[in-house]
């Protein structure tokens, strides 16, 4: 798949007519840990709550999986959607009381089985500015600049400034000297 | 990776293939270990037994295709009718009913009798049953692990006893010995639980682990502030397993029951009654009301309880959670060296 290509990522939904249970059942395995992973990136939900969230994007995609163009653009767009959604509303809560803060397992399960290098990726990662975090969560994931923009309603060109800038930091925190230029 | 971009827009992406390769390095090995922290396959079975239910099955043909069902609908169109009638209630759905039901039985425990016959409106059970069976059918496949927060009312006493809490208010009158406590964490999945009491300081006092097995519930407690811990092994009786067969929730811990058997049981006593919506937790929830003011919030999509309130007691958030093994490690308590073991407390 190219990210900047524009083409249309390669799924279940889009090779298949008819989509059986197995084969939805096999799109699953591939890409739940994928959009779990992509969701607590790119939305700073931990590792549970971004794991019901995705769930809940695959059992909406259900009923309607056969009539969807992209089911992975669909899946990522309602889950990512879903995740917004629920940040805002744990926003909206009046706290009754301060819970003290408890490390999440999840998130510190998963530093435990990567590198110390890719460690820091994904420290420096989720350090980035919100929306420049989301543009890179969605480039990793594979998809388009037309995708990516009308998922999180920019520009194309914006979605363009967004990753530069992202990418930029990252090259900058990760100690990497940068060769392009604008 | 590539995403340079083709054309001349600004600002062009650079060329830095070191970086390339470190993203998605990381990316492809954060999936993999997503993916180990993750029940792939329980989720995987809660789908496509999901899909099976989605699909119309005339008589004599097989199951169709999910896209037969979808394809009626087409991309933009609402989704399938979410009451399609009564369903079979799956292992899950049992399963996270049962994990449910701990949770409200614990938290009702010595609420004993608190329900009477309502005043207003009395929800249509059948057709309020059926549709919390099929909104539990959706979770289909695995369990789920459930979280309770419980802010408890400035100066109450808790005890851990064989096979749960008991709960008073404190002050200079009350005869009750105790814990002081601030608040309770529960943690519940299938046959098992893990509460602790939390003081003022946010520090824990006590822990309960709970295990119900076929015939006897087994409980584990650790006491923080006394460096004591016991284990106790009651016998469960038919009655205490099947709790639906009881009225109106007599305060006691059920452990394998579900969740629409409860509801169910509980409407048809008259025990709640319906009180319209109100958003909680970001969801515009099914408020639930006993007369004597217990109050209960329910998700409309899973019919899942997302806040309870208890006069006098204190008000407890739910959270629902796939299994992990980092969600599942919660429910595991382990008796810190060095402490003393004593006998349990009268039940």
């Amino acid at each position: 798949m190219s990210p900047g290509d524009g083409a249309p990522a390669p799924t279940v939904g889009a090779k298949l007519g008819g989509v059986g249970p197995a084969e939805i059942g096999a799109f699953y395995e591939k890409e739940m840990p994928r959009l779990v992973l992509f969701v607590t990136v790119s939305t700073g939900l931990d590792v549970h709550a971004s794991a019901d969230v995705a769930q809940t994007a695959f059992e909406r995609a259900l009923p309607r999986w056969a009539a969807l163009r992209n089911p992975r653009a669909w899946l990522y767009r309602v889950a990512h959607n879903e995740a917004i959604a629920r940040g805002r509303a744990l926003r909206r809560e009046i706290p009754v009381d301060v819970l003290p803060d408890r490390a999440d397992l999840g998130s510190a399960a998963l530093a435990a089985e990567l590198q110390a290098e890719q460690r820091e990726v994904m420290n420096h990662l989720r350090g980035l500015p919100p929306k420049q975090c989301q543009v890179m969560s969605w480039t990793l994931a594979g998809f388009s600049d037309a995708e990516i923009a009308a998922a999180l309603g920019l520009s194309r060109q914006a979605v363009k400034q967004s990753r530069y800038y992202a990418r930029r930091n990252l090259a900058k925190r990760l100690g990497i000297a940068m060769k392009g230029s604008r | 990776m590539r995403w340079r971009p083709r054309g001349q827009g600004w600002p062009k992406d650079d060329d830095n293939a070191e970086l390339d390769r470190l993203l998605a390095g990381t990316w492809e090995a954060a999936a993999a270990a997503t993916g180990g922290l993750l029940d792939i396959q329980t989720g995987k079975a809660a789908l496509v037994a999901a899909a099976a239910q989605q699909a119309p099955r005339p008589s004599g043909s097989a199951a169709p295709s999910v896209a037969s069902v979808a394809s009626a609908g087409g991309q933009t169109a609402r989704p399938a009718d979410p009451r399609p009638g009564k369903r079979r209630l799956t292992a899950r759905a049992a399963v996270a009913a049962g994990a449910v039901a701990v949770l409200i039985a614990v938290a009702v425990a010595g609420a004993a009798g608190a329900f009477s016959a309502p005043n207003g409106q009395q929800i249509q059970t059948d057709a309020f049953v059926a549709r919390v069976q099929h909104a539990l059918a959706a979770h289909a496949g695995g369990s789920l692990v459930g979280y309770a927060r419980t802010v408890l009312v400035p100066g109450t006493v808790v005890k851990p006893v064989p096979g749960s809490w008991g709960t008073w208010p404190g002050g200079a009158g009350s005869r009750r010995s105790g814990l002081a406590a601030a608040e309770m964490i529960r943690w519940t999945y299938q046959n098992e639980s893990a509460g602790t009491a939390v003081d003022a300081a946010g520090q824990p006092v006590a822990t309960e682990q709970n295990t119900a097995g076929r015939h006897a519930l087994t409980t584990v407690t650790v006491d923080y502030r006394d460096r004591t811990w016991w284990r106790a092994t009651q016998a469960l009786s038919a009655g205490a397993r099947t709790p639906a067969h009881r009225s109106c929730l007599s305060g006691a811990l059920p452990t394998s029951e579900t969740w629409p058997s409860i509801i169910r049981q509980e409407l048809s006593c008259g025990a709640y009654t319906e009180d319209g919506r109100q958003r909680v937790d970001g969801i515009d929830a099914i408020k639930l009301t006993g007369s004597s003011g217990v109050v209960l919030w329910i998700d409309p999509g899973t019919y899942l309880p997302v806040r309870q309130a208890f006069p006098g007691v204190g008000v407890t958030d739910f959270r629902w959670y796939r299994a992990t093994p980092a969600s599942l490690a919660k429910l595991k308590l382990t008796v810190p060296a060095g402490f003393r073991r004593v006998a349990p407390p009268r039940p």
